[in-house]
């Protein structure tokens, strides 16, 4: 799943590890997040479209087949 | 659930109870075996420690060691290790019951070689899928 949070971290002037802070998470599920490789929990994703204040599917970008 | 400071004091018991039996067997005159299990709690006691300092550090920061990520991935290396084990193991049955000659175990050495085979499996496969992730 794609996601926008780099782009919308960096406009916040937020480093990796405040952005976890903020969220209850490590800095390696930062990473991870941007990098595409972990996919959050509802929840996880509801708290970081909270602090963008934005709706999830415009942080995280689901497309169709990637449920496979 | 247990909480952290539940969990640490429990694991230094049990280090203190290895490190207490090491010395017995020590002083019993099994120096081999009561030197090693001292130092490997030592060695134990010294890593928990410093692990434990620097996730003190990090929940000062409002940081969470044990995020969801990493359930995530210890729930991976568990299956993987189940995974892995019970077919190596069934794959050694079926070849020794086949071909393998019968030998005389004793069932505790049998038991701490598979506890250490599957701790060592465990931390191999969080590892690796950490990395990964």
């Amino acid at each position: 799943m794609e996601n926008r949070l780099r782009e919308l971290r960096e406009e916040k002037g937020l480093t990796q590890e405040d952005l976890a802070a903020l969220v209850n998470v490590s800095r390696q599920t930062i990473i991870s997040l941007e990098k595409g490789k972990y996919n959050p929990s509802i929840v996880l994703a509801h708290r970081l479209a909270q602090i963008f204040q934005l709706p999830i599917e415009t942080v995280f970008v689901f497309k169709a087949g990637e449920e496979k | 659930m247990m909480n952290s400071t539940n969990r640490n004091f429990l694991r230094y018991i049990m280090l203190f109870l290895l490190f207490s039996l090491g010395m017995w067997q020590n002083l019993s005159g099994n120096s081999a075996y009561g030197s090693a299990l001292m130092g490997a709690a030592i060695f134990v006691f010294i890593a928990v420690t410093f692990k434990q300092r620097k996730i003190r550090k990090m929940e000062a920061q409002g940081l969470n060691t044990y995020d969801e990520r990493a359930w995530f991935v210890a729930g991976r290396a568990a299956y993987f290790t189940y995974l892995t084990f019970t077919l190596g193991s069934a794959f050694v049955v079926l070849l020794g019951s086949v071909w393998g000659p019968p030998v005389l175990v004793n069932p505790y050495n049998l038991l701490g070689i598979c506890l250490s085979l599957l701790v060592l499996l465990y931390i191999c496969f969080y590892y690796y899928f950490n990395y990964k992730m």
